[in-house]
């Protein structure tokens, strides 16, 4: 899922670190530092989870969660994203310092798309799936995007990692929906409470 | 006496041709001794069909192409010195590998591993999470007062 240094090409670089840095100005604009603790410990297991690798297919996979990010911190999802992929490709190589960026991008507005979908849906159970489900799925399709528009030798390899993730989709479609149900029933007011203004 | 020069000709014209196409022969010779590199995930699985470029003394690059399915790719240093082995797996997965190819060009020095251990990494990740929001916290509270 996180894309290497040196694979996209300028433009897409280009527009993705633009839209990506708005998404954090906005976000840190937005975020109030009494959502700080909510931000720090969704950034950490983001960070983590992003380093258990799923052995899937020739190269594998790993959790995002950026769904269930994306329903309890709305516009922090992108700074908190950012930093967690900016920690990752410094201390392990995992992504690119050049891409940060874009796989900000390909994370975080999934994610942020979660946000805004979730009130629509009455019963949270099936919101959490949908938001789980659906944040790998649009992450995996906005990489897709991204290999497609820098290279076209880059599709088949694409569609083999988007085929390789649909069991990760599934899986954190069940997990959103399980931290949902528990987080109704523990905490309601942490769903959707940062940046609610 | 022209026929014997005609095929005098005629056979040295095909001695020429078939010297070139000896010239353009490809032959296949075994060996053993080549150094390889070999690319696994933390959790043992093996990197398999990774893109590797390896780079020689003077950072030329001296050989590329994929791992095989055990994550393995060799290759026949020709010079001793500074070597580095780049492999990438196309997925956010990337490792750079230094080494020293000794004056047999077999014997390979390990010069430093790439990364920290993972354990400490994700320590040292979510302190630094912790405390840069912390910080960002303590700054916005004091423009909030």
């Amino acid at each position: 899922m996180h894309i290497s240094d040196g694979v996209l090409s300028p433009a897409v670089l280009a527009v993705g670190t633009i839209i990506a840095a708005s998404g954090v100005a906005v976000g840190l604009k937005k975020i109030s530092y009494r959502e700080m603790p909510t931000l720090a410990v969704l950034t950490s297991v983001f960070f983590v989870a992003s380093l258990i690798h799923i052995p899937l297919g020739p190269a594998g996979a790993h959790l995002i969660l950026n769904g269930l990010a994306g329903i309890i911190l709305g516009w922090g999802i992108f700074p908190a994203l950012f930093m967690g992929l900016l920690l990752q490709a410094m201390l392990f190589s995992h992504g690119g310092i050049t891409t940060v960026g874009v796989n900000t991008l390909n994370m975080a507005l999934p994610g942020f798309l979660c946000w805004k979908l979730f009130p629509l849906i009455k019963n949270k159970q099936a919101g959490g799936f949908i938001a789980g489900f659906g944040g790998v799925a649009g992450s995996v399709l906005m990489l897709w995007v991204s290999l497609g528009l820098s290279r076209q030798s880059f599709i088949p390899a694409a569609t083999i990692i988007a085929a390789g993730h649909i069991p990760v989709a599934i899986a954190e479609g069940l997990v959103t929906a399980a931290a949902v149900v528990f987080l109704m029933k523990t905490s309601p007011e942490l769903i959707g409470s940062c940046n609610a203004s | 006496m022209k026929t014997i020069k005609a095929l005098t000709i005629v056979l040295i014209v095909l001695c020429l041709v078939s010297i070139l196409a000896y010239g353009h022969a490809m032959f296949v010779s075994m060996g053993e001794g080549a150094v390889f590199v070999q690319c696994y995930y933390d959790d043992g699985t093996a990197a398999a069909f990774a893109d590797v470029r390896v780079y020689g003394p003077c950072r030329k690059e001296f050989a590329s192409g994929i791992t095989d399915k055990n994550g393995i790719f060799a290759f026949l240093p020709d010079t001793a010195g500074d070597w580095q082995a780049v492999i990438d797996d196309g997925m956010g997965h990337r490792v750079v590998k230094d080494f020293i190819i000794d004056e047999d060009f077999k014997t390979v020095v390990h010069k430093k591993t790439n990364g920290i251990p993972k354990f400490y990494g994700v320590i040292i990740g979510v302190c630094l999470i912790f405390g840069l929001w912390g910080l960002f916290a303590l700054i916005t509270a004091k423009k909030h007062n």
